[in-house]
């Protein structure tokens, strides 16, 4: 009965989202239209499609990495978004310094940050019990409002209009490689990560008994694998990861961090793993797939102001339709 | 000062009450979030309507009780997993709150009573009728568990789901019970917080639902543990706010201090539970060589 069940589910959350956008459309025909080709239409969308798919590829083969290593990181949105501001306050502090030598610096603070967030939730998990799941939410919750004052007062740039920090100087910035989107030379460090990703978990040990833990972690603990430690890794990777999809938002995309500029990283990764179901070799289509669907959504309900809310909604039918027939999990 | 705490604890122990229930029965409600931002929504606009407490209340508690059953069916009926399938429940209720407040009012912005109502009326303070329906459901909820025999079915459905099988009770038709129930308890809470404010705030539940998730998980099965962690976090919060007042730490950071305060019981919980844990194989190494030798 589950595949059965679960294609109506998926068909019919997405006859549900077609409705919403229908009904709110002054235009319905149009809206349809631009749902499906609004990201194809121009290269500056298309830059922009393949660059947001870039940095979703990045936090959903984190939330994958968590998820095979047996945790669940419900802390990515905060994990990126201080993977954003680590890099950029580095970099303002270095103004001087050779761009070969700090981009990469910048990348890893910002990797840095996430794995931080990431490191603490799989260290609670492993030495006084307490769920990931819950511990990595919390954390987020709190470091957002915190980045958000930190950004908004005393890191502010006072000549900016938005809620931001100074830019960085433009040689520190990622290649622009289609101006004027948002396509910047981080798209090859996502491929990067994602063929790692896909290496380490099919041809090495430490992939395979990462892999062994998550799925089955009293066999992996008869055959003398350190169960905890392989989930608290996958933490700390997948912390990692989400911070580098923030430190390509503000490296790349904004030249400084902006406050709530990489909201929706850590949800969206969510959903990008679960469309790939967790195979590393699916993460690249699985990112490209939903950011399609997100663009030509919030492109056709762009009039009616909801285009973020839209997300929401498709993020939520994912979440739900995706696992439909595989209850068992989580009781 | 302890009528402010209990006035920021009421919504708080409504949620948690309701959160309670599932827990029993073996499901987990990542959702509280969501069905509590859908009752303050719901519920202020039924209150700003009609201009009475009790219908803002009882809307909202509806509110929550049809997202619940929604909640229900994609668990039970078309098993998905529990735990996404209540994140898509807080997903989904904000993005659906955003798509009706502008549609329906042109913002999605922080809603007054005088957009629903010319005179602007809104019901008035209503006292502390909140604490008195906190404490309500809370001992509802002990004598439900203690006397009543659902309790002890929705006990059994967590437990041991097989006994109650060959019981002839369904496991199903108790988990869905216990879930819009929650929703209805969650909604209400969500409706209470709206008409504290006497107004509609975006994300005015602040976290209140994962909060009364945590207070459920470290007090586990003990409803007066429940209860005592909600009332914990509370009054921490109150300090919190008074502290602010005093030493003017900016309002923004203060959002972030009811995720911490969690976050802190979080760890001590841990901490503590882990000294008994070793505490206890301590002691129990101590006895069997004694024993042995004995």
């Amino acid at each position: 009965m589950t595949k059965n069940r679960r294609i109506m589910v998926i068909v019919g959350g997405i006859l549900l989202l077609l409705g919403l956008v229908l009904y709110v459309s002054p235009k319905p025909l149009e809206a349809l239209g631009d749902l499906f080709t609004d990201p194809l239409r121009s290269p500056f969308s298309f830059g922009n499609l393949i660059a947001t798919a870039g940095i979703l590829t990045l936090s959903g083969a984190g939330i994958a990495v968590a998820m095979t290593s047996g945790s669940f990181n419900l802390g990515g949105e905060g994990q990126a978004y201080l993977g954003s501001l680590l890099p950029v306050m580095l970099l303002l502090a270095l103004p001087g310094a050779p761009p070969a030598l700090m981009i990469p610096a910048g990348l890893a603070a910002g990797a840095f940050g996430g794995a931080a967030m990431g490191w603490l939730s799989g260290i609670m998990r492993e030495k006084i019990g307490t769920d990931e799941l819950i511990s990595s939410y919390l954390a987020a919750g709190a470091a957002i409002p915190i980045i958000d004052y930190l950004i908004a007062v005393p890191l502010r740039d006072p000549e900016s209009y938005l809620l931001s920090t100074p830019k960085i100087s433009e040689g520190f910035r990622l290649a622009r490689l289609l101006p004027p989107s948002q396509l910047t030379s981080g798209i090859l460090l996502a491929l990067g990560a994602a063929l790692l990703w896909w290496f380490v978990s099919r041809y090495t040990l430490a992939g395979y008994e990462l892999k062994i833990s998550g799925a089955n972690p009293r066999f992996a603990a008869l055959s003398g694998i350190r169960v905890s430690l392989y989930r608290s890794t996958g933490m700390t990777l997948s912390g990692a990861l989400c911070g580098l999809a923030g430190a390509l938002m503000s490296l790349g995309v904004y030249g400084a961090a902006i406050q709530g500029g990489t909201g929706g990283i850590g949800w969206n990764g969510i959903a990008v793993a679960l469309i790939a179901r967790y195979r590393p070799a699916l993460i690249l289509p699985a990112a490209l797939f939903f950011t399609y669907l997100t663009q030509g959504l919030s492109a056709a309900v762009m009039a009616s102001g909801i285009s973020s809310e839209m997300g929401l909604l498709l993020q939520a039918a994912v979440f739900i339709a995706i696992t439909a027939g595989e209850s068992g999990k989580g009781e | 000062m302890l009528i402010s705490v209990l006035f920021i604890a009421a919504p708080l122990i409504l949620a948690a009450v309701a959160g309670y229930l599932p827990f029993r029965a073996g499901i987990l409600n990542i959702g509280l979030e969501g069905l509590m931002a859908l009752g303050a929504f719901f519920g202020f606009i039924a209150a700003a309507v009609s201009g009475s407490w009790l219908m803002g209340i009882l809307a909202g508690s509806l509110a929550g009780a049809i997202a619940a059953t929604f909640f229900a069916w994609t668990v039970l009926r078309l098993e998905a997993n529990i735990f996404l399938s209540g994140l898509g429940l807080n997903l989904a209720a904000a993005g659906l709150l955003g798509i009706v407040s502008q549609l329906a009012f042109g913002t999605k912005g922080v809603l007054r009573p005088g957009l629903l109502n010319p005179a602007g009326v809104f019901p008035p303070d209503h006292g502390i009728i909140s604490i008195i329906g906190a404490g309500l459901a809370f001992a509802a909820l002990m004598l439900l568990m203690r006397k009543s025999r659902w309790g002890h079915r929705l006990i059994a459905a967590g437990e041991s789901p097989e006994t109650l099988k060959n019981l002839g009770h369904s496991v199903k038709i108790m988990r869905f019970q216990s879930l819009v129930l929650s929703g209805i308890g969650c909604g209400a809470a969500g409706a209470l917080l709206a008409l504290d404010i006497g107004a509609y705030v975006p994300n005015m539940t602040g976290g209140r639902g994962w909060i009364a998730l945590v207070a459920l998980y470290i007090a586990g099965k003990r409803p007066l543990g429940l209860l005592a962690t909600v009332l914990l976090f509370s009054a921490a919060n109150a300090a919190a706010t008074v502290l602010q007042g005093m030493t003017g730490i900016p309002d923004s950071l203060l959002l972030a201090s009811p995720f911490f305060i969690t976050f802190l019981g979080l760890v001590v919980a841990g901490i503590l539970r882990t000294l008994a844990e070793s505490q206890q194989r301590r002691k129990q190494r101590d006895i069997t060589p004694h024993e042995v030798g004995g």
